[in-house]
This record gives structure tokens, C-alpha cells and sequence, in this order.
């Protein structure tokens, strides 16, 4: 018998049975899903997470370095002046910031004139928030001039939606005028979502940093002015930025207004219990080294660890975060694995029960002179359509599934969550607490799950098959 | 053609050992048309798929077109029954989603003949048994007599040199009873095929030259005419 009438035999029998075929198909493609989506999402956070550690922390001439006390109840403190002397007598130091929590805002006012005096007029928020350099670069003749008007850290998000929209509100009735507020989430360089008033509906959403670039360049366009977006890609970015204001036409901010802002700003932190990430570099109780080489960063690891000072890598870092969470993936992985062994279990079934129904047929084709390995090998080509075609199924299904919670994760996480967990196919999990621009991946590796479920499925056929197949023709006919 | 000597068979059902064939032994020549009769549960079933090569006899030997089956693997034995033994069954067994020309193909299918070929040759057997214009419907639509006409241009199909039927009109009225059975004759004769038909009815046998009378798996009388 020619492998295609086998493959044609097969066909055949699929269409006349299709109701059975399509059950078998689901629960292929069921069973396929979760391992997709396991696969996309687990890709997608891990370019992100390599993206994001290259561009940011594990880089081996990074330290993160703190001061703990010692005791039962370990407490963080600042670091004292003469830590911060010895730091800054550290060979090979390039940088020094406070933890990547902090955020900055920015107001962009019109005219070419930086308005120093509503924000310089406040020596609290100088002294707290406001680092000396920071006032923001302007264009000579602007009609969009970006201006340093504060600087806050936050520890969630929450925080940062809250902060912004009431920055929002507030800036919105002190200006009197419609202004656009963007987050760049530049974190460390990664290229993020930025999230975009909309001006029309008034509300908020989020685009991509592609996304801003092109308003930004309709704003060049409109406006006739040169800027440069490609300043903000090292900061870490909120930027209030004002439009529309026509040149000759400055903004004053009433003292008492900016007061009131600043105020409920400052209030809003001193709520939170991690004040630490807040202080400027001069109070904070742990600071982000940068070394020009590894050997540098080692030598100073050595130096620091001998001032008790807690020194880690952010290799190590992301080593103990990924140590924290482990059980959990165990967790996931078992229910995974049940899930997978279910699948199995139902797939062999539905095979099974496929080739026992057609033992008369089976007993025909035998009885006209097809062979027991004829016979196997048109049941053989039955499971494997079946099983490819709902593991295909399942692969399409999985794709738009992780896509689809990729974009809802990503939304819920800009309004909610700080943190993104991601389990890979090495019982391995990763945390996330920034925006990606896509969670989603289209993994390769997804196409040797549809080899391992076209594979199960032949083998789970492959018994039942030769079972019927070595019963005698007579036995299989008298199956009327 | 057909060579059975001493051939026994027992089918075990738990302990009980019923004896379907008991010594028996046949020699049908090359072109010769034999019915095999006898009553319900004589052993003619039995018989056709011994002699068919679908089941091994327990005792005796079987010799089909000179060969012996019980030395055959099961390959060989396959083989023997897809391309020197064409078989028309009381149930006809056509495979309700064929259409009657695909259901003729089988054995050639089977055999690996290229398609074009087979389809041309499943048309040529059709037309011989006056059914060219059943070609493309499928077993549903057609009637009973028609469904085994379509199995003998089946069991034709790879031109055997042996035409074994069982029970060939069990399930067909008169009319179709007596159609299926000239038919059976013609071909066996136009095509020189040896033919062995099992049947218990009366109207069959009357037409066949030679007799088996089989009863309780022994062979009791046997007439020509």
C-alpha cells in the first residue's frame, strides 16, 4: 500500500468520523495551550528581563550597597558621611544614583523661558527633592521648554498613577490651560510604555515609546522647534509636558498653589513606610555603584564589606529574587505537568477508542490482503493528523492567549501591580516589576511541542492499532 | 486449486471445545464452481475462511494455488488473499464512506497499484456487473442486490484466480438472490475463475455443477451434475 492512499485512508476516515475528530482536536489543543503560553510568555519576559538586566543591573561592574544594622530586627540606615567618603574615594567609581525607584517630573513650559521662580522659590523641595544639575536642558527659542519643577521617588505604581493624576489635575487648574502629562518608563535606558493623556476623552493609556516619538515629532512639526527626545532615554522620566502655549506668553505658578502641590506631594510619600528610596543621595540608605571594570567593582566589594557595609552584585540580586519565588514555581510547574499528563491520559484514550471502533473496517482491509503493518500505518497517519492539527490549534490558540494577557497584564500592571512573575520551562522564575513593551514573544521552541504532541500521539496509537491489527480478519469482521 | 486434506478446526469458547470441521478433506480443480451447503452452524463459514487464508486451520493441510498456507507468514499469507482470492461476503463489508468505485478499488489499493489504473479497472468491473451507472454513490444510496454486486467487482478486481463467497444472497430477496447468483457463475466462467460459494439455500445450490453437503463440520454427501 502506497504511503498516500495510507494518508488518503486516514482522511477519509477523519471526515466521515469528524465529530470524534474534533473532540480529539480540542482536547489536543487544550492540552497544547498552557505549554504555549508558558513558552510566548516566558520568551517575552525573558528578552525583556535580558534587555532590561544588560541595560541596567547585571552588568558585573554594578554594586547595590546598604548599611544594615546589626540585631535580631535588621534595620536599614542611611549611609553615614564617612561612607559616602570612602565611596567617593573608591578607584574605578564612574557612578553613583540612589535605586531605580526614583522618579522625576518635569514641567515643560512654552517660550523659551525657564520658570525658575515657582520652583526655586521653595527651598523644602530644593533641599528634598530637587538635586543640583538637574534643572532640565531647554531649546533656545522654544515653544517647548522642559523644566525641572520636582522629583519624587515611588515605590508602586499605584503611587505613580495616583501622584500623576492628581499632577494632573493640579497642574491643569495652576496653568489653567490643556497640557499633555507622559511617563517614560525609561528605566535604566529600557525602552518602555509611556502612558498618554488623551485629550480629547481625557483619559489615560498606554502607548508605546514608538508612539510618543511620533507625537513628539507632530509637535516638532506643528511647533517648528528642535529637540532632542533622545535626552530623556538615560533618565528615568516623568515629564509634564505643557503644549500649545504660544511663544510671549510665559506661566506663573501662584506661590500658594505650588505650595499646595508640593505639599500633598510630600504627604502622599510620608505615608509610605520606604522613605528610604526617596532621599536624594546625600540621606539615602543605599546606592547604585558603577565600576569602570569588573576587577574594580571586585576590589571595592572587598573594601566595603569591611566598613559592614552590605555589598551585593546584581547578579546576586537577581540570583535571591529568583531564590524567593521558587516555591511557587514548583507550584505552577506541578499543576502544569498534571495539566499535561490529563492531556495525555484523554489524548491516548480518544485514540484508543478511535481504532477499537474500527476493528470491522480494520478486519475488511485485512481480510482484501492489507498487512498488520498497512493497518498500523493508516491509523498512525489518522493520530498524527489529529494530533497535529490540534496541536496547530492549540499553538494559534496559545499565541493569541499570551498576546491577549500579555496586553491585560500590561494594562492592569501600569493601573495595579509592580510585578510580573514568569515561569520558564526550567522550573525557573522570573520577576518583573517594570513596563516591557510586550510581554509576548512567538517562541520558536513551540514547534517541538507540536513534534512531542504529533510523537505522543503516535505512540499512544501505536498499541492499540497493533492490537487490532494482529487480530484475525475473521474475528474483526464477525464485529458486525 | 483448492487442496484441503485431514483440515480440523475447534474453536475454544471458556472450556467448552466445539468441533467446526472434522477431517475434512476437498480438491477443486482450477475453473471449477462448487457450493459448499448445509445447514446453520455446519461449519461452512468456518470452511470459507480456512480456505480463505483468514484463519488458520488447528489440524490438516490447505493448499491454495499450490501453495500451503499454514507455511506462509502472515505477509505471505496477505498476500495470497489480496492477489489470488477475491472475496464476497453475506454483509457485504463495503466501507460506507467510499463511494462504490473507491469500495472496488480496495485491493488494488491495497496491492499499491498506481491510481489512475485502478480507477480505470474499478470502472471496467463495475460496467461488467451492470453498475457504471452506480460508480460514484456510496453504499447508502444503493440496494442491497446492487451493494453485493459492487463486492464481487471487488473480489474481482485483481483478477483471482479463486472467487470465494459466503453466503453471497444471505441478505438478498429472490429476485437479487438469483441475479448475484448467475452473476457469480458468468464471471467465474467468462474470467475462468475457480469459484466456492457456502449457502444453505436451496435456489442457490440447484445452480452450482458440483455439491458439498457439510453437516456438524464433516462432509457428508457430495453431488455433480
Amino acid at each position: 500500500m502506497r504511503h498516500g492512499d495510507s494518508l488518503r485512508i486516514a482522511l477519509v476516515k477523519l471526515r466521515q468520523r469528524w465529530g470524534r475528530a474534533l473532540f480529539a482536536v480540542v482536547v489536543l489543543a487544550i492540552a497544547v495551550v498552557p505549554p504555549i503560553l508558558v513558552l510566548d510568555l516566558y520568551d517575552g519576559a525573558r528578552s525583556v528581563i535580558k534587555s532590561s538586566a544588560e541595560a541596567s543591573g547585571a552588568d558585573p561592574r554594578n554594586l547595590s550597597i546598604k548599611r544594615w544594622t546589626s540585631g535580631v530586627f535588621r534595620q536599614l540606615i542611611a549611609l553615614t558621611p564617612e561612607d559616602r567618603e570612602l565611596i567617593r574615594a573608591l578607584p574605578g567609581l564612574v557612578d553613583q544614583q540612589v535605586p531605580r525607584y526614583f522618579r522625576h517630573i518635569y514641567l515643560r513650559l512654552a517660550d523659551g523661558e525657564i520658570i525658575p521662580g515657582a520652583v526655586a522659590a521653595k527651598p523644602s523641595f530644593v533641599q528634598h527633592h530637587l538635586a543640583p544639575g538637574q534643572v532640565f536642558a531647554s531649546s533656545q527659542d522654544g515653544d517647548v521648554v522642559p523644566v525641572l519643577i520636582g522629583k519624587l521617588s515611588l515605590l508602586y505604581r499605584q503611587n505613580l498613577q495616583h501622584v500623576l493624576e492628581r499632577v494632573d489635575r493640579d497642574l491643569d487648574a495652576m496653568i489653567g490651560q490643556h497640557f499633555e502629562l507622559h511617563v517614560g518608563d525609561m528605566l535604566h535606558g529600557l525602552r518602555g510604555i509611556v502612558r498618554i493623556r488623551d485629550m480629547e476623552k481625557g483619559e489615560y493609556r498606554l502607548a508605546t515609546e514608538a508612539e510618543w516619538r511620533t507625537r513628539a515629532e507632530a509637535i516638532r512639526a506643528r511647533t517648528g522647534r528642535q529637540f532632542d527626545l533622545d535626552a530623556y532615554d538615560s533618565s528615568l522620566v516623568v515629564t509634564a509636558r505643557v503644549v500649545g502655549l504660544r511663544p510671549g506668553h510665559g506661566l506663573t505658578l501662584p506661590n500658594a498653589a505650588v505650595d499646595r502641590f508640593f505639599t500633598w506631594l510630600r504627604q502622599r510619600h510620608d505615608r509610605s513606610t520606604k522613605l528610604a528610596a526617596y532621599k536624594t543621595p546625600a540621606t539615602s540608605k543605599s546606592l547604585q555603584l558603577r565600576f569602570e571594570t569588573q576587577a574594580a567593582a571586585i576590589a571595592a566589594t572587598e573594601v566595603l564589606k569591611a566598613k559592614d557595609l552590605t555589598v551585593s552584585s546584581y547578579h546576586e540580586i537577581l540570583r535571591r529574587s529568583f531564590e524567593r519565588i521558587r516555591i511557587a514555581v514548583y507550584i505552577v510547574g506541578g499543576v502544569v505537568a498534571m495539566l499535561l499528563l490529563l492531556a495525555c491520559f484523554l489524548v491516548s484514550s480518544v485514540l484508543a477508542r478511535v481504532i477499537l471502533d474500527a476493528r470491522r473496517e480494520i478486519g475488511l482491509l485485512r481480510a482484501l490482503g492489507a498487512r498488520q503493518s498497512h493497518v498500523i500505518r493508516i491509523y498512525m497517519y489518522e493520530a498524527a493528523l489529529l494530533c497535529g492539527l490540534g496541536s496547530l490549534l492549540g499553538v494559534i490558540i496559545g499565541n493569541v492567549a499570551a498576546a491577549v494577557i500579555s496586553s491585560w497584564a500590561l494594562g492592569a500592571a501600569a493601573k495595579q501591580t509592580t510585578s510580573f512573575y514568569f515561569i520558564d520551562r526550567w522550573i525557573q522564575l522570573y520577576q518583573i516589576d517594570f513596563l516591557p513593551d510586550s510581554l509576548w514573544r512567538f517562541a520558536p521552541e513551540q514547534f517541538l511541542w507540536i513534534v512531542f504532541a504529533v510523537s505522543l500521539a503516535m505512540v499512544s496509537a501505536w498499541f492499540p492499532a497493533r492490537r487490532s491489527a494482529r487480530l484475525d480478519p475473521t474475528s474483526a469482521l464477525r464485529l458486525e | 486449486m483448492i487442496r484441503l486434506d485431514d483440515v480440523s478446526h475447534r474453536y475454544e469458547i471458556g472450556a467448552e471445545k466445539i468441533h467446526a470441521l472434522k477431517q475434512v478433506t476437498l480438491h477443486v480443480a482450477p475453473g471449477e464452481q462448487v457450493a459448499v451447503v448445509g445447514p446453520s452452524g455446519c461449519g461452512k463459514s468456518t470452511l470459507f475462511h480456512i480456505v480463505g487464508g483468514m484463519m488458520t486451520a488447528w489440524q490438516g493441510k490447505v493448499q491454495i494455488d499450490g501453495k500451503q498456507l499454514q507455511h506462509l507468514n502472515d505477509h505471505e499469507r496477505s498476500d495470497v488473499r489480496n492477489q489470488t482470492i477475491g472475496f464476497v461476503f453475506q454483509l457485504f463489508h463495503l466501507l460506507p464512506y467510499y463511494t462504490a468505485a473507491q469500495n472496488v478499488e480496495l485491493p488494488l489499493v491495497i496491492h499499491g497499484v498506481d491510481p489512475k489504473e485502478r480507477r480505470q479497472r474499478a470502472h471496467e468491473v463495475l460496467d461488467l456487473v451492470g453498475l457504471a451507472d452506480r460508480i460514484d454513490h456510496k453504499p447508502f444510496q444503493l440496494s442491497g442486490g446492487e451493494m453485493q454486486r459492487v463486492s464481487i467487482a471487488r473480489a474481482m478486481i485483481n483478477r483471482p484466480k479463486l472467487l470465494l463467497a459466503d453466503e453471497p444472497t444471505g441478505n438478498l430477496d429472490r429476485k437479487a438472490s438469483d441475479a448475484v447468483t448467475q452473476l457469480l457463475l458468468e464471471m467465474s466462467r467468462e474470467q475462468g475463475m475457480t469459484l466456492l460459494v457456502t449457502t444453505h439455500q436451496e435456489t442457490v445450490m440447484k445452480q452450482f455443477p458440483r455439491k458439498i453437503h457439510l453437516d456438524k463440520g464433516e462432509v457428508v454427501d457430495e453431488t455433480r451434475r
